[in-house]
């Protein structure tokens, strides 16, 4: 494959135009795929909220892949609650009334329940951070070439010569 | 030397420190002893934990106002738990659920000496059965007490019933104020009622459970 | 008499991992050659045990000597022969003993690659750890995990293995090669303690640890493909992976196997992150171990947890073990081993796999914190949470698209520093081909920002992969394929695709319960359709055997072929267990699933869930597996001219003293 130099050849923008025209596409596609979309019908909130809210007398699946009776009941309960105009907040919170909050999928956002969510959070920033900090230490120093490094590398030319003899070369 | 940095004379990862100086930075050794302290904390959780085991409903429903029980009335009177001068038992049972078939008795005979001194009454939901089994069940075992249907699950939710049996003691005044996790017998209703049965009426309780 | 063998066979793998430990560790100690070949001997003696053992139990099981109290309790004279095979490992007990087998061969494995290398210190100590983990797992069987237990009364039949574990052939095989997954990577975490307690940390072990642990890894991952498309194709919801913690277990060895295999290019190429990558070796398999304590202590809920038994705080010993040793040993000798190589610049291959490293680093650690967070918060709170689903998935779901652009970015990055100019050429038509998978799932109607735009990475990635095999098969024909990175593409490509397919499932489901009826009256059609695909109601089935007996229905899918799903129920449960059918092709799957059984007056209720791309799960997989393969096969020779701290095999050595300097090996070739 050529590479070509930077400062040789068509202009940047000639250069990055067909990244650009992507760029474009990509955006426009994201955009029109994610807007629209009618608010959620009844039986996608009942589906949504099924899928949030643990079988109360399973160890882990929601009521929405449960066919026990109380996993019926809770769905029973939600498509009642829906039809009256409840929100999806006060649907969960009558459910936690009565089945305690753990029968809830998600984890509350406040009071311990929230660590969960904070933890890998604070771990994920304090890893880049550490990561961008070493890249820092990692960077060399830029040499500066003194007069002093000048003669010494003289010296050790002309030794080199003498001795026609290798500096240990392992040594990078 | 040069000022040029060189760090392949060095023996670790820190940069700077000179050949034969103690290393001071011990990263490696900082890193695992944090991951030991933490790995050593979430052994000690786990060591303590109990068997997850069946899992009970844990809303504490005691102390407050009872919710209304729903649903068709499949045997006896018709039923209203609001309007009453006695305790209420509200029992969910269903004829597939073992326990319930041996908790019958002790309700049928708590049923029956109460509701000749006319203080208490029992009150039967169903969960998940069906109908016709339910007075079969009656028939051949007895009990003379409103039996009321699931109403599709609707009562156990109210109730934060999720396994059978469950029985809920319920005041004269309508609160709530205790909760019986498997079978109940007569003896242990009997008891939390003599507790509270004084000449005081009672409003509301947060104690119990 | 089954009793008899098995406990005898047992007995010795005990006796045989004693008496290697302590002959290893004097010989280790005193420095005798003549010692450590003992570890021959006595690795047979251990894999001899092992066999005897496994035989005596199928011979029970497969005559149904009730006799043994586990075979009464998982065998049964109704259940078919496959079933009763592998009715071995569907319990606990049974379990620890398959567990057995696999270690004792993978020690003999062990002890006959390094044959003329038994004099090794270095082997020394990796086969010592091999034999203490031996006696750990022999050790359980003795006591509290005996399979072999003798009933007095001896009862005339069983009740069989678990329903649901007799619903599907795959049942009996996901077992096995998780198995051999989780054991697989005994032998990398050994060679990680030796290498800590001799503190040669040179690139000698690595490569040959190196294929252990891919091999390890492409057991696990079969391991979980199997178990995800056994969920699929017998839980009744569409379904695949739950998050649920057994699920979890599985999960998080193979994230930290995944990284290890990226990190290790890095030392391999540049001498760095040695530490780093011994302790991903020992996370490793100090996760295995969690992995099977939360399984079988009882601490988690799980539809998978296996019944309650005694050995978890045994298990949860053990891990604690291996957490203190493998933490001494790296705070002890770590800083003296880490190598003083450098990355010169993020933008490079090593900066990918650096980045690699911490994204599935913070997966593992989102995986680990959610499945014991309901207990960490009972302990700390008293009050107790679910973590469930929707919280794996909004967590994991950064972290995956991170993941799906550095498949994009890292094939095409050069080692130790791109430049823009690289990065623009080469990244061209990969961006181009994710565009235009974007685009065709727009034009053919998917929405949401998040799937699309994975959608776009994943062909992005995609392309990025073709590129490199397309470079590499120019070069040098069929030999293009394998070898390490291009084996490694094919292995992305099949992840592109387990992504698309997960991404594509999750997002456009289409669920459906309905009641129908043979003969079409209002309110109770005959025929339905979902999400473009007719259901039709033919007809009512029931059949007994004497393993179970089931009521079904006949179903007509798109006025082709017939589809049935049942209810069933066995001889030792109350309960019906649903087995749903499942109607597969290349874009979609139908799933039909009883919720209640047929009446007598001709209705039915059917759930019916259409979800796209299923099967290109179970293809991404095997993509994967054959990816592997084509890893391991060897590709173009490379010619170590570095040192390697492991003695050249003609000539028995003492060790090598720990060398602090060790000069950064220059590859030759790619």
């Amino acid at each position: 494959m050529i590479m070509r130099s930077s400062t040789a050849g068509p202009s940047a923008l000639r250069r990055w135009a067909p990244w650009l025209a992507m760029l474009a596409v990509v955006v426009v596609a994201l955009v029109a795929g994610s807007l629209g979309g009618d608010p959620p019908s009844d039986r996608e909130r009942a589906q949504n909220l099924a899928a949030g809210i643990r079988c109360p007398q399973c160890a882990s699946q929601s009521v929405a892949n449960s066919e026990t009776p109380s996993a019926k009941g809770v769905k029973v309960v939600i498509a009642d609650r829906i039809a009256a105009g409840n929100s999806d907040e006060e649907i969960r919170d009558f459910i936690a009334s009565r089945y305690g909050r753990d029968v809830l999928l998600d984890p509350a956002g406040k009071g311990f329940g929230a660590l969960v969510w904070g933890l890998p959070v604070a771990g994920a920033v304090i890893a880049v951070g550490a990561l961008v900090v070493r890249f820092r230490d990692w960077r060399p120093a830029p040499a500066t070439v003194t007069d002093a490094d000048r003669d010494l590398v003289a010296d050790a030319l002309e030794r080199g010569e003498r001795d026609a003899g290798t500096d240990d070369g392992m040594r990078v | 030397m040069t000022t040029v940095a060189d760090d392949s004379t060095h023996h670790d990862g820190s940069a700077g420190a000179p050949v034969g100086r103690p290393r001071r930075a011990r990263p490696t050794l900082v890193a695992a002893v944090v991951v030991g302290v933490v790995m050593a904390l979430l052994v000690l959780v786990l060591a303590t934990r109990e068997r997850a085991g069946e899992r009970t409903a844990s809303a504490d429903l005691i102390g407050e106002q009872a919710p209304s029980v729903g649903g068709d009335v499949v045997l006896g009177q018709p039923f209203d738990l609001g309007a009453s001068d006695r305790w209420t038992v509200v029992n969910f049972f269903a004829t597939w659920c073992v326990p319930c078939i041996e908790e019958h008795p002790e309700l049928r005979a708590f049923a029956e000496e109460h509701a000749e001194r006319g203080d208490a009454r029992v009150v039967s939901v169903v969960y998940d059965d069906k109908s016709s089994d339910v007075r079969d069940f009656f028939e051949k075992n007895g009990g003379t007490w409103t039996v009321v249907g699931s109403d599709e699950g609707r009562t156990a939710l109210d109730w934060g019933v999720a396994k059978v049996p469950e029985s809920y003691l319920v005041s004269p005044t309508g609160i709530i104020v205790e909760r019986f996790v498997g079978g109940v017998t007569r003896q242990a209703l009997d008891q939390v009622i003599s507790l509270y049965d004084q000449p005081v009426a009672i409003t509301s309780t947060t104690e119990g459970g | 008499m089954n009793a008899a063998f098995g406990t005898g066979g047992v007995v010795l793998g005990v006796a045989g991992s004693l008496g290697a430990i302590v002959t290893l560790a004097l010989g280790l100690r005193g420095n005798r050659p003549a010692l450590l070949r003992m570890s021959r001997t006595y690795a047979l003696m251990v894999l001899a045990g092992a066999v005897v053992s496994f035989a005596a139990m199928e011979r029970a099981l497969i005559t149904r000597d009730f006799s043994l109290e586990y075979v009464a309790k998982n065998g049964s004279s109704a259940t078919p022969a496959l079933y009763n095979f592998a009715a071995l490992w569907s319990a606990l007990e049974g379990s620890i003993l398959l567990w057995g087998l696999i270690l004792a061969g993978f020690t003999v494995a062990v002890v006959w690659k390094f044959r003329d290398r038994l004099t090794d210190p270095l082997v020394g100590w990796a086969l010592l750890t091999m034999f203490v983990v031996c006696l750990f797992f022999f050790g359980l069987m003795l006591g509290p995990a005996n399979p072999f237990r003798v009933l007095a009364d001896v009862p005339a039949d069983g009740p069989g293995p678990n329903p649901l574990l007799q619903n599907h052939p795959l049942m009996a095989f996901h077992p096995p090669m998780l198995y051999l997954g989780y054991v697989g990577f005994t032998v990398p975490f050994a060679f990680a303690i030796a290498a800590l307690a001799t503190g040669r940390l040179g690139e000698g072990w690595l490569v040959e640890t190196r294929r252990w642990t891919l091999f390890a890894w492409t057991f696990l991952t079969v391991g979980i493909i199997l178990g995800a498309w056994w969920s699929h194709e017998v839980l009744g919801w569409g379904g695949y992976w739950g998050w649920d913690p057994v699920e979890n277990a599985s999960l998080l060895p193979w994230l930290t196997g995944t990284a290890f295999i990226h990190s290790v290019m890095v030392q391999e190429r540049r001498g760095m992150l040695r530490v780093w990558n011994l302790s991903l070796l020992c996370a490793t398999f100090a996760l295995t171990i969690l992995g099977t304590f939360l399984t079988r202590s009882g601490v988690v809920d799980s539809v998978h947890a296996f019944s309650n038994s005694t050995i978890g705080p045994l298990l949860l010993g053990f891990f604690g073990l291996i957490v203190a040793v493998t933490v001494g040993l790296v705070g002890w000798r770590g800083d003296r081993l880490r190598s003083p190589a450098r990355i010169d610049s993020p933008a490079s291959r090593e900066g990918a796999f650096l980045l690699n490293n911490v994204v599935f680093a913070a997966f593992a650690f989102v995986v680990l914190l959610g499945t014991v967070f309901p207990l960490i918060s009972e302990a700390l709170s008293n009050e107790r949470v679910t973590v469930g689903v929707p919280y794996f998935e909004r967590m994991t779901m950064p972290i995956g698209l991170m993941l799906l652009f550095l498949m994009a970015m890292a094939p095409v990055l050069p080692w130790r520093k791109a430049s823009t100019e690289t990065l623009r050429t080469r990244l061209l038509w990969p961006g181009w081909i994710g565009t235009g998978v974007l685009m065709f799932a727009v034009l053919i109607g998917a929405r949401g920002f998040a799937p699309l735009l994975a959608f776009f990475l994943a062909g992005f990635a995609g392309g990025a992969a073709l590129r490199q095999l397309a470079l590499a098969t120019r070069r040098q024909g069929w030999r293009g394929l394998v070898g390490r990175t291009n084996g490694g593409m094919i292995v992305h490509i099949g992840v592109l695709l387990i992504g698309v397919a997960f991404a594509a499932s999750n997002s456009y489901q289409v669920e459906r319960d309905a009641r129908l009826c043979i003969e079409a009256t209002s309110g109770c059609p005959s025929t339905i359709t979902v999400d473009g695909h007719t259901i039709t109601y033919v007809r009512a089935t029931s059949e007994v055997t004497p393993a179970r007996s089931q009521v079904g229905g006949q179903f007509q899918v798109d006025g082709g072929k017939v589809y049935e799903p049942v209810l069933q129920k066995f001889p030792n449960g109350t309960q019906q267990i649903g087995r749903p059918s499942v109607r597969n092709s290349p874009t979609d799957s139908v799933l039909l699933s009883l919720t209640d059984p047929p009446t007598s007056t001709g209705s039915v209720a059917l759930k019916v869930i259409v979800q796209p791309m299923i099967v290109w799960l179970w293809i991404g997989g095997g993509v994967m597996v054959v990816g592997s393969i084509m890893a391991a096969f060897p590709g173009q020779r490379r010619r170590p001219i570095d040192p390697v701290s492991a003695p050249v095999p003609s000539r028995d050595r003492p060790a090598d003293p720990p060398h602090h300097e060790e000069p950064v090996p220059v590859g030759a070739g790619r």
